[in-house]
């Protein structure tokens, strides 16, 4: 039999719950985020054979820049062999890994592809909006690669 | 007793609503701290990430086609306040002078596996956490590393 005094105690222990669950939310939530503010960033490109230029020069003994991004080639079209060290991987697009999570670095980065300058390819700076792109990217080969590892998929979905 | 009433509805709204300031402030926290853009668009030596450089004809000269001699190493402080919004030092760092300086210094031809490291510190977490919620100037220490190298 529920009285008046019970009614009157129980909002404030719904407020009180409320806050105690809003206080654990709010703990997590410190916990999760605040790691962003402990965090280490790493930038190098160690795994590749191209050229990774942060110079224009792109060759020893030249007196001439000659990097990609400085001589008519492409910019930003395509994830070159850059490999960021992190906590999260943001994209992978092909053979390719890029791995970032923190906006704490910017650096611009130049590559120069394997044999073929005339194909230069410029990634410049790892930027939210090139990391979105990469991620796109990155979905769609991840998507095309299995598709094409699983053709009996593929066709089922054409019929 | 509408005063009681009305006083109910503000303690429960605002028990509803400060987890969702905490957690959007606590979003900010990660925006705490510094930044900077490194480049060497200047230099007179060819910077690379990789350990790959090419050589003058074009061919692309890996370790075995390198001997090193020395190493780079360049270490500096970014410094901004205000969730990153107010720069309290450049933002862009061209490291070509000191490129060009430590290389002829060993009389190296290139810098190859260049990296960039980036450390955050205890005052960007106590900034962010307790002191100034990020308001007050945060920074991060950048330590720039590579090898310098010349052909065999």
């Amino acid at each position: 039999m529920r009285t008046e005094s019970d009614a009157h105690f129980q909002k404030p222990m719904r407020v009180a719950i409320a806050g105690r669950q809003g206080m654990a939310v709010s703990v997590i939530a410190l916990i999760v985020l605040s790691t962003a503010c402990v965090s280490q960033v790493e930038v190098k490109a160690a795994n590749t054979g191209i050229p990774v230029l942060l110079s224009r020069i792109d060759r020893i003994n030249s007196p001439n820049p000659q990097a990609g991004c400085f001589s008519g080639g492409s910019k930003g079209q395509k994830a070159i062999d850059v490999k960021v060290a992190h906590t999260s991987i943001i994209a992978q697009y092909g053979s390719t890994e890029v791995q970032d999570a923190s906006a704490v670095v910017d650096a611009t980065i130049l590559a120069t592809t394997l044999g073929n300058p005339e194909t230069n390819v410029c990634v410049d700076s790892l930027t939210a909006s090139t990391r979105a792109v990469y991620w796109v990217f990155g979905v769609l080969d991840r998507t095309m690669g299995w598709l094409k590892a699983h053709p009996e998929t593929a066709q089922k979905g054409d019929k | 007793m509408r005063t009681t009433a009305h006083g109910s509805t503000h303690r429960r709204a605002l028990a509803i609503c400060w987890p969702i300031v905490v957690a959007a402030t606590v979003g900010s926290f990660g925006c705490a701290g510094a930044r900077a853009r490194v480049v060497a668009t200047s230099a007179v030596f060819p910077v690379s990430m990789s350990p790959a450089v090419r050589d003058t004809d074009g061919h692309i000269l890996m370790e075995k086609n390198l001997v090193k001699v020395g190493d780079f190493t360049l270490r500096f402080t970014s410094v901004t306040m205000l969730w990153q919004l107010i720069p309290l030092s450049r933002m862009k760092h061209d490291i070509s002078l000191e490129v060009d300086k430590q290389v002829k210094a060993v009389n190296g031809e290139a810098v190859v596996n260049l990296s960039l490291h980036v450390r955050n510190n205890g005052w960007n977490t106590w900034n962010a956490l307790i002191v100034g919620w990020g308001v007050f100037p945060g920074y991060a220490k950048f330590e720039v590393t590579g090898d310098i190298v010349r052909r065999r």
